[in-house]
C-alpha cells in the first residue's frame, strides 16, 4: 500500500486560467491610452537606452530573439526619438583628384550645400565653355596665333632665302622639288641641262658640284635649326593659350571663391580646377563636325571628348542632407538588401569601345553613406548571407570610415580601369537585429563580435501574468488595434485575446510577447467582425479567429485521426491490455502544433540485462529519447532486485511510428508499459500517458501539455466520451493548462479526467488499479502489488540466470578437460 | 536687284588654276575651286611638269634635300618624270574629290614647261587665272604680260576678305572699274578693296584713283601708292594676302564677261555631276 494517496484528479477550474472580463474597468479598447512602456521587455529596453545614449566605438547593438517580438519596432522608437536631437551630419560629395587621378577626393559640406556645389560648378563650367571660346575667337588672340605663326614661317623663309642667295651668288639656282629643295646651275633664265654641263670645262664642273654639295650641307643644317624653332613657337602658342584662358576663367572663378570662402577643401579644390582649366582649355572648344571614324566601312562610336573632358569638372554628391534646422537631424536608414555594395557602395562602370571604364562620377553611395551620422538597422541574417557582406561592415566599423571598392576589385577577380575613392569617415549605430542563436554563434566563432557590438539586447519571449500585466496587454491590444486601423474590441474579446497569449506560451501563468501573432489575431477577429457586421470585435470574433486559424492547418492532424477512427492506426481507448500503453506525441508543422496519442509497447523475457531502444536500433529516434529510455533502464535496475543481476531482455518500441521520435516526454509511458510487462498486468487504454522520468521515478514536467491532452480528448470525443478516459500529466505541468473549453467542460461534467502524477508508483496504480507497494521492513513489496510481482518476475530471471551461468562453466570445464585430451 | 544682275554679268565663265608640283598646290586648288563653285563658272585645272626640274634631274650629281626632314637622295630624270606623274594624278584625284558632290564643272590638262608662260598660254580663253606666287614673275611683269586678271594665292583665300589688288596707273580707269568690281564680286562681299597701285607720282595716283572710284562708287576703295617695284612688293608682302594682279592692257573684247565658244583641249571631257 502507498503511503501517499493518489493525488485527485484535476478540477476544471485547473486546467485553465481565465482572464475575467470583470477585471477591466474600459468598455472597449478605443477608451484606452497606449502603453506607457514596452510590456515585458524592461531588459531590453534599458539595453536600448544604454547603446543609444553611450557615444563610443563598438557600442554598436545586437538586438536578439525569436522573429515576430517587434524587435524592429521598438527599436525604431527609441531612435525615432533620439535621432532628431542629434546634428545633422554633412554632405558629401565625390570629386575629381587632379593630381592623382584614380583616387576620386571625398569632401564635407555643410547640410544642404552640396547640392548647391554641384549646381555651381556646372553652371560653372557651362560659362567657361562659352567665355572660353569667345576668349579664342577674339581678334586680339587672332592676331597675336598669327604672329606666332608668321614669326615661324619667316624664320623658315629667310633661313631658306639665305641659302638661296649664298647660291645666287656662286650662278647656282635653289629649285624647289616634288619633296624638297634642289641646287642647279644656272644658264640665262633656266636650269642648265646635262648636255651643256657636260660642255663645260672640266674646272668649272669640278667647281659646280663641290659648291653644290656645301650648299646641300649648309641648306641641310637650316633645315636642322627648323624644329628648334617649332617648338619655340608652340611654347608661346601655349603660353598664350593659357593667358587668353586665365582672363577668362578668373572672373567666374572669383565668384565660385567667394562663395566658398568658408569651407577650406573646396577652396583648394577650386584652386586645382583652376590650374587645370588652363592647361586644358581646349576641351572647352566646341566639338568641331568632323567624319566618324569606321572600321572596315561599319561607323564606330565616338565618346564625345570634350564632353567626357569635361567630366572630371564634374561633382558627385554622395550624400545631401536638408540644410540644418529644417527639422532634419540624423537619420535612421534600414537597408533590407545588405550586399556588399549595398552596405559600402559600389563603383560602376560603363562600356565604351569594348571596354569597362569608370570615374568618379560613377561611385554611388551604400547604407552606411546614407547612415553616417546617424542609425543604421540591418538584418544579421541577410549580412551574414550576402557575400563578404559581414567582413565589409566590420572592417568599416573598425576602421571608422567606408572605403568603397567593387567587390571584383577587392578579390581581384577583375582587371578593369578601376579606383580607390578616399575613404569618407564613419560615425553610425549599427543595429543588427537576429535570432538568439546566431549571437552566441557569432560570438563563439567571431571574436571581433565582442569588440564591435558591445550592447546585446536581449528580448524576452513572454511576461509573467497578473492584474497589471493584464491590463498593460489590453492597452499593447488597443495600440495595436488603433495602428492596424481596426475596431475597438470588447472586454470579453480583450479577455480571450489575453487567454490566447497565455496558450501560445503554453503556460498558464506568462503572457506571449509575439506582437505579430498578436497583431495577425487581431487583424483576424477584426474581418471576421466585419463578416458579422459588428462595429466591436467581439469574444465570438476572437475564437472565431483561433479556430479558424487552426482549421487552416489541421488537415494532417485530421487524417492522423480519421486513421485512427478507422482502425489503420492502431489506438485503443477503451478495454485494458499487458505491455501497451497510450502515448503523447506532439507533431509541429508549418507552425501548428497538435498532439496525438502513440501506441508504445514492451515485450520482456530472460536475458542480458539490456532494455533494446527499437527506435533507438533502428536509428529513428533521437539521442533524447535515448536518454530517456537508458534512464528507466537505470531506474528498473536500481529498484529491483539489488543485489542480482539484472537478466533482463525487454524490447520497448512507438507502434506504427514511421518518422523519428525525439524528445523524453515517452519516457513514462515507456515505464509503465514495461512494468505492465514484467508484473503481467493489464494497463487500461483509456488513459493516456506523458511524462519524462528520473533514475528515482520521480514524474518530469514536458512540453506541449495543452496540445497532448488535447490530441487525445478529440480522439475520444470523436468515438464518444465515456467517463473513464483520462490523461495522466506530471504534477509539474498543471500550471502550464490554458486548455480549450470543450476539454474543460467535459472534465466538468465528469466525461474526462486530468490526473496529475509525482512519481511512477502513482502512474501505475492510476493506469492498473493496482498499487504500486513499498517496501516493507523485511525489505519486501507486500504482496500483489505491483512492484512485488516485477521483482518476483525479476528475480526468477536472475535465479535462472544463475543456473544458466554455473551450466555455461561445467561445459566451458568439460570443453576444456576434451582439449586437453586430444 | 540692279546690283545683283550687274555682279551676276560681271562674274567669270571660265577660271583656270596652275597647278605645280609643290605641296602649296592643294591649298591653290582649294582656292579656285572654291570660286569657281561660288560664281558657277568653269574650272579648268592645268598641271605644268617644270621643265627645269627635268632638266636638273637629269645632272649626274643632282639630289634633292628633303622638307623638312632634311635627307637628302640622288635623283634622276626618270624618277623625276615618275615623281611628276604621280602627283599629277594626285591631283586630278583631289580635283575630282572636290567636285564630287558639287555642281562643279571641271576640266584636267597637263603641260609641260615653266608654270607662267604655259598658264598665261592656257589662260587666253579664260577670265581668272589663279595660281601660287612664281620666283621671277612679279605683279610688274605679270601685270605686263597677262591678259587676264591673275589671283596670286597665298594661303586660303576666305570669302568676306578684302580684296588685295595690284595693278599700274597704265591700266585705263574705266577697265580698272570694271575688273576691281569684277574680283570684288567673286573675292568677297563687302566691296572693300585694296588697291596697290605702282605709280610715278603721288598726284598722277590720287587722279587715277578717284577717276576709278567715280566709275566704280559702290566700291570702297583703300589705295596704296608705291613708287617702283621693290616697293610695291614689299607693300604687298607685308600685306600677307592673297593679291589680284589686274593686266595692264586687257583684250579688246572688252570686260571679262564676254562669251567664249571655244573649249580648251583637254586630256579629259569636261565633267559635270
Amino acid at each position: 500500500m502507498t503511503s501517499d494517496p493518489l493525488p485527485r484528479e484535476l478540477a476544471p477550474d485547473a486546467l485553465r486560467r481565465v482572464c475575467d472580463p470583470g477585471q477591466f474597468t474600459f468598455e472597449t479598447t478605443a477608451a484606452l491610452a497606449a502603453p506607457a512602456d514596452v510590456l515585458g521587455q524592461a531588459r531590453a529596453v534599458e539595453a536600448i537606452r544604454f547603446g543609444i545614449g553611450i557615444a563610443r566605438t563598438g557600442y554598436n547593438l545586437f538586438a536578439m530573439g525569436p522573429e515576430g517580438l517587434g524587435r524592429r519596432t521598438t527599436l525604431r522608437a527609441f531612435l525615432e526619438r533620439e535621432a532628431p536631437r542629434r546634428e545633422v551630419p554633412p554632405d558629401w560629395c565625390y570629386v575629381f583628384n587632379f593630381e592623382t587621378p584614380h583616387r576620386p577626393r571625398a569632401m564635407p559640406f555643410p547640410p544642404g550645400r552640396a547640392q548647391q556645389f554641384r549646381a555651381d560648378m556646372a553652371r560653372f563650367i557651362e560659362d567657361l565653355r562659352t567665355a572660353i571660346p569667345a576668349a579664342f575667337e577674339s581678334d586680339q588672340y587672332r592676331n597675336r596665333r598669327q604672329e606666332i605663326d608668321s614669326q615661324f614661317g619667316e624664320q623658315q623663309e629667310t633661313a631658306i632665302a639665305a641659302v638661296g642667295e649664298h647660291a645666287k651668288a656662286q650662278g647656282i639656282a635653289l629649285l624647289r622639288t616634288p619633296a624638297g629643295f634642289g641646287f642647279a646651275p644656272v644658264k640665262g633664265d633656266g636650269v642648265m641641262g646635262p648636255k651643256e654641263f657636260a660642255k663645260l670645262p672640266e674646272a668649272e664642273q669640278q667647281r659646280l658640284q663641290s659648291a653644290i654639295a656645301e650648299l646641300q650641307q649648309e641648306l641641310e643644317r637650316a633645315i636642322h635649326e627648323m624644329p628648334k624653332w617649332r617648338r619655340e613657337a608652340q611654347r608661346k602658342l601655349r603660353e598664350l593659350n593659357r593667358e587668353v584662358t586665365q582672363a577668362a576663367v578668373m572672373s567666374l572663378i572669383e565668384e565660385l571663391k567667394s562663395a566658398y570662402a568658408d569651407l577650406e577643401q573646396v577652396m583648394q579644390y577650386l584652386a586645382a580646377v583652376q590650374e587645370d582649366v588652363l592647361d586644358h582649355a581646349e576641351a572647352f572648344q566646341q566639338a568641331k563636325d568632323g567624319e566618324t571614324p569606321t572600321l572596315f566601312g561599319i561607323p564606330l562610336p565616338q565618346a564625345d571628348t570634350s564632353e567626357s573632358a569635361l567630366r572630371r569638372y564634374q561633382v558627385n554628391v554622395l550624400i545631401a542632407h536638408e540644410p540644418a534646422g529644417d527639422g532634419g537631424g540624423a537619420s535612421i536608414v534600414y537597408e533590407d538588401n545588405p550586399t556588399h555594395a549595398n552596405l559600402i557602395g559600389r563603383i560602376e562602370h560603363i562600356a565604351q569601345m569594348g571596354t569597362l571604364v569608370t570615374d568618379f562620377t560613377l561611385i554611388k553611395p551604400g547604407a552606411l553613406h546614407r547612415a553616417n551620422g546617424g542609425y543604421l538597422i540591418l538584418d544579421a541574417l541577410k549580412v551574414l548571407t550576402q557575400p563578404f557582406a559581414w567582413d565589409a561592415l566590420k572592417r568599416a566599423l573598425r576602421a571608422r570610415e567606408i572605403r568603397t571598392e567593387s567587390l571584383g576589385q577587392a578579390l581581384s577577380l577583375i582587371s578593369t580601369v578601376s579606383l580607390e575613392p578616399q575613404p569618407i569617415p564613419l560615425d553610425v549605430k549599427v543595429v543588427l537585429v537576429g535570432e538568439r542563436a546566431l549571437y552566441y554563434l557569432l560570438h563563439a566563432y567571431d571574436p571581433e563580435l565582442g569588440e564591435l557590438f558591445k550592447v546585446a539586447v536581449d528580448f524576452e519571449d513572454d511576461v509573467r501574468r497578473s492584474a497589471q500585466t493584464d491590463v498593460h496587454y489590453a492597452q499593447v491590444i488597443a495600440e495595436i488595434a488603433r495602428r492596424e486601423q481596426l475596431r475597438p474590441l470588447d472586454r470579453g474579446a480583450v479577455a480571450r485575446a489575453i487567454e490566447r497569449g497565455a496558450r501560445l506560451v503554453g503556460d498558464a501563468d506568462k503572457l506571449s510577447l509575439r506582437m505579430r501573432e498578436l497583431a495577425d489575431l487581431l487583424r483576424e477577429a477584426d474581418y471576421w467582425a466585419s463578416v458579422a457586421g459588428r462595429a466591436l470585435i467581439q469574444t465570438d470574433d476572437v475564437q472565431h479567429a483561433i479556430d479558424t486559424g487552426e482549421r487552416r492547418s489541421d488537415r494532417i492532424r485530421e487524417r492522423l485521426r480519421e486513421e485512427v477512427l478507422r482502425g489503420t492506426l492502431l489506438i485503443d481507448s477503451s478495454g485494458a491490455r499487458i505491455g501497451q500503453v497510450n502515448g503523447l506525441a506532439v507533431a509541429a508543422l508549418g507552425g501548428f502544433a497538435f498532439g496525438m496519442p502513440q501506441r508504445i509497447t514492451a515485450r520482456t523475457r530472460f536475458g542480458a540485462g539490456r532494455v533494446i531502444d527499437i527506435e533507438r536500433e533502428s536509428e529513428l529516434g533521437g539521442p533524447i529519447h535515448s536518454k530517456g529510455v537508458l534512464i528507466l533502464s537505470g531506474f528498473v535496475a536500481g529498484r529491483f532486485v539489488p543485489n542480482e543481476p539484472l537478466s533482463l531482455a525487454a524490447s520497448l518500441v512507438f507502434e506504427q511510428s514511421y518518422g523519428g521520435i525525439e524528445g523524453d516526454s515517452a519516457s513514462s509511458a515507456e515505464l509503465y508499459a514495461l512494468l505492465s510487462a514484467l508484473a503481467g498486468v493489464p494497463i487500461r487504454q483509456s488513459i493516456a500517458v506523458t511524462g519524462s522520468v528520473n533514475q528515482q521515478g520521480d514524474v518530469q514536467a514536458i512540453g506541449s501539455v495543452n496540445e497532448k491532452i488535447e490530441g487525445f480528448f478529440d480522439l475520444c470525443a470523436a468515438r464518444g466520451l465515456n467517463g473513464e478516459q483520462a490523461v495522466l500529466i506530471p504534477a509539474s505541468n498543471v500550471q502550464h493548462l490554458m486548455l480549450r473549453d470543450a476539454v474543460v467542460e467535459a472534465v466538468a461534467a465528469g466525461r474526462f479526467h486530468i490526473y496529475p502524477v509525482a512519481t511512477i508508483d502513482q502512474g501505475i496504480e492510476r493506469l492498473t488499479g493496482i498499487p504500486a507497494g513499498e517496501r516493507g521492513p523485511g525489505g519486501a513489496y507486500p504482496p500483489g502489488t505491483i512492484n512485488a510481482r516485477v521483482e518476483r518476475r525479476l528475480a526468477e530471471f536472475a535465479e535462472r540466470s544463475k543456473a544458466a551461468g554455473s551450466e555455461r562453466l561445467s561445459r566451458k570445464s568439460w570443453r576444456g578437460t576434451s582439449q586437453r585430451k586430444h | 536687284m540692279a546690283r545683283d544682275v550687274a555682279a551676276k554679268a560681271l562674274r567669270p565663265r571660265r577660271i583656270v588654276v596652275g597647278l605645280e608640283a609643290q605641296p602649296r598646290s592643294r591649298a591653290v586648288l582649294r582656292a579656285a575651286a572654291e570660286i569657281a563653285a561660288r560664281t558657277e563658272a568653269e574650272l579648268l585645272a592645268l598641271f605644268v611638269e617644270d621643265a627645269n626640274l627635268l632638266e636638273w634631274a637629269g645632272l649626274p650629281f643632282a639630289r634633292e634635300v628633303g622638307f623638312p626632314s632634311a635627307v637628302s637622295r640622288a635623283l634622276d630624270a626618270v624618277a623625276m618624270e615618275r615623281s611628276l606623274r604621280a602627283l599629277a594624278q594626285e591631283a586630278e584625284r583631289s580635283l575630282a574629290a572636290i567636285a564630287q558632290g558639287t555642281s562643279l564643272r571641271w576640266s584636267y590638262r597637263v603641260a609641260r614647261g615653266a608654270m607662267m608662260t604655259e598658264l598665261l598660254a592656257a589662260a587666253a580663253e579664260s577670265d581668272l587665272v589663279v595660281a601660287a606666287a612664281v620666283a621671277g614673275w612679279t605683279p610688274r611683269r605679270l601685270a605686263a604680260t597677262a591678259r587676264t586678271a591673275v589671283l596670286l594665292v597665298q594661303e586660303l583665300v576666305v570669302p568676306g576678305t578684302p580684296v588685295v589688288a595690284a595693278c599700274s596707273s597704265g591700266l585705263a580707269p574705266a577697265q580698272a572699274a570694271t575688273l576691281l568690281q569684277a574680283m570684288a564680286g567673286v573675292l568677297g562681299h563687302d566691296h572693300e578693296v585694296s588697291l596697290a597701285l605702282l605709280c610715278e607720282s603721288p598726284e598722277a595716283a590720287e587722279r587715277w584713283s578717284r577717276e576709278v572710284q567715280r566709275l566704280a562708287p559702290a566700291l570702297r576703295l583703300r589705295v596704296i601708292t608705291a613708287r617702283d617695284e621693290a616697293e610695291l612688293q614689299a607693300r604687298l608682302a607685308a600685306l600677307r594676302r592673297s593679291v589680284v594682279v589686274l593686266p595692264e592692257a586687257p583684250p579688246a573684247a572688252g570686260p571679262p564677261q564676254a562669251a567664249r565658244s571655244s573649249r580648251p583641249r583637254s586630256r579629259r571631257s569636261p565633267r559635270a555631276p
